[in-house]
């Protein structure tokens, strides 16, 4: 995928993770010319996969999305991408307070506050139009929690019937601004979750595809020393030591790496670096992935699971090392167009320092256990889970910090306030944009594509007002 | 402004897949139709495109409805044949 790389680009993009990879294509089809430089040895950034043993192949991100999503891949990417989603029929919650089946929209939402938790109509309601008042406002910044207990005080059954899925969605807390959660939860209460029929190596092929249709450069296995700035102007960047002209350019890196690494902190005056330095980078995860055998099925048991054995629902018990509170996604024989492959991916929340700071040996020990439990839990549902098995394996914060070289793993991005910093980026330095994940809102895929898509018509902006003073020049 | 209402309206009922009958001119885009922030820059973008204006960033926050859109347009277009008169 290395491809013959001019000497300058209209546009160069700084990580081919699926913020950037939209971007990119949107501007190439305007008729800008774009480089994409990718680190790794292929695009995709966190919507990416790995193939194990005989027959597995994992998806690391991909569990469930809102049918937006439908809707953002028609305009950013093509038809097929976006007829490739279908809803998933069955999310179950399982833990000491409750055990649900939803089809987890709006409808059966209320139906399950009346029924199982005794919360009268108009209350539900309620909390449903307060959310839908901080979905539109997002300067009316009150927390999650405020809004959360002016309906249900004391009720922390209703509150993990609400928050749990969008704890694991996004890695979102207490404490988060209400607008980022409606955004998330409402998308969802539309029409339910999906999920797409091809896996995720399909999709990124899909879009490469695109992005060569629309002629754009992907440079893989290309780490981006330095974003070049001269007179307060991104001009280009220097990749293995080559410097490639540009007149704008995007970062998908990490946001402090943007910062601090490529642009350099004399760039910036200490009033913005210190609103960088305050930005709180978000959670991270462990994941575990288990192979089912060729030979054998495994009975259907939901598409989703939230699954916990505290009686108490607390967010950042969640995160807490030795957690049995996960997110398991069943990927199913025939799910997948022409693939029998059966795959669970287990989805735990974690912080980086709880694993970073471990010797080799307490690290190896550590992820043994975690597979250990995420098996025991399993068994809950799959009784002979482990004689059906070929293959188990655990990533960490350590393991995506190594594959997507994000601060401390942050799986998520950066907390709200990212989304300031990287709105004020182009304000110091012209033609420099910010496409990273700032988590809270633009968590998900969908997040991340409607982040690239919004800021190319900002970025098409700029470089048509650039061409015209140019003229004028 | 018939047209540029009823074009919007097409517009809006394309993206979000209803029929434009059923939008009103004051249902608010993002809390009554559902939109997201994509979605409703997506509609100013071809609107740009169509009627070969530019919107200027500050003003994308009044693009509310169907009737606030059409008032922020026809402001701009006016602003612009003026300018070529003069």
């Amino acid at each position: 995928m290395k491809a013959e790389t001019k000497s300058s680009y209209d546009v160069i993009v700084v990580g081919g993770g699926l913020g950037g990879l939209t971007a990119a294509n949107r501007l190439a089809k305007e008729g800008y010319s774009v480089l994409i430089a990718e680190q790794h040895s292929k695009v995709g950034g966190y919507a990416t996969w790995f193939k194990r043993g005989r027959q597995h192949t994992f998806d690391v991100s991909m569990h469930g999305f809102p049918s937006h999503l439908k809707k953002s891949l028609e305009i950013n990417w093509n038809a097929e991408l976006a007829g490739s989603l279908t809803r998933l029929e069955k999310v179950v919650f399982d833990n000491p307070q409750f055990k649900i089946e939803t089809s987890y929209d709006e409808k059966d939402y209320k139906r399950i506050l009346k029924e199982q938790f005794n919360i009268p109509e108009e209350q539900s309601e309620g909390f449903f139009e307060a959310l839908r008042e901080h979905y539109a406002a997002d300067s009316k910044i009150e927390s999650f929690k405020v809004v959360f207990n002016k309906f249900f005080p004391g009720r922390n059954d209703v509150l993990r019937f609400i928050l749990e899925p969008i704890s694991y969605a996004n890695g979102f807390d207490l404490d988060d601004p209400a607008h980022a959660f409606s955004l998330i939860f409402l998308r969802f209460m539309q029409d339910g979750v999906f999920s797409f029929k091809i896996n995720t190596k399909k999709i990124i092929g899909l879009m490469v595809e695109e992005l060569k249709k629309s002629s754009v450069d992907i440079m893989t296995k290309a780490r981006v020393e330095k974003i070049v700035v001269a007179d307060g102007q991104a001009r280009g960047v220097l990749i293995n030591g080559k410097s490639i002209a540009a007149q704008a350019v995007i970062s998908n890196a990490d946001l402090f790496k943007t910062v601090y690494d490529l642009t350099g902190r004399d760039n910036f005056d200490t009033a913005f670096l210190d609103q960088v330095e305050k930005t709180r980078p978000s959670s991270s995860n462990c994941q575990v992935y288990i192979g089912i055998k060729e030979e054998v099925s495994i009975p259907y048991v939901g598409d989703m699971i939230f699954t916990s054995e505290k009686y108490v629902f607390d967010v950042d018990e969640l995160l807490k090392p030795g957690t049995t509170s996960m997110c398991l996604s069943f990927y199913y024989s025939g799910y997948r167009e022409g693939s029998s492959d059966t795959v669970i991916v287990a989805t735990i929340n974690a912080l980086w320092q709880d694993w970073a700071t471990l010797s080799k040996k307490a690290y190896d020990e550590e992820k043994e256990k975690l597979i250990r439990r995420v098996l025991q839990v399993l068994k809950k549902y799959i009784p002979d889970i482990e004689s059906k098995i070929d293959y188990v394996e655990a990533a960490t914060p350590k393991t995506f910090q190594r594959y997507a070289g994000h601060q401390r793993g942050a799986t998520f991005g950066t907390k709200f306030e990212g989304l300031e910093v990287s709105r004020l980026l182009p304000q110091y330095i012209k033609g420099l944009f910010y496409i990273g994940s700032v988590g809270i809102i633009m968590s998900s895929w969908l997040g991340v594509i409607n982040n690239g898509s919004i800021s190319s018509y900002f970025i098409k902006k700029y470089l048509r007002r650039k061409a015209r003073l140019e003229v004028r020049k | 402004m018939d047209d540029l209402k009823e074009t919007l309206r097409g517009m809006v009922a394309h993206i979000i897949e209803m029929d434009p009958k059923d939008i009103g001119d004051d249902a608010l885009f993002i809390k009554d139709l559902g939109m997201d922030s994509m979605m409703a820059l997506e509609i100013l973008a071809s609107i740009e495109k169509k009627y070969r204006i530019e919107i200027p960033e500050a003003m994308l926050p009044k693009f509310t409805s169907i009737n606030e859109t059409v008032k922020q347009v026809s402001g701009i277009i006016n602003q612009n044949s003026g300018e070529t008169i003069s």
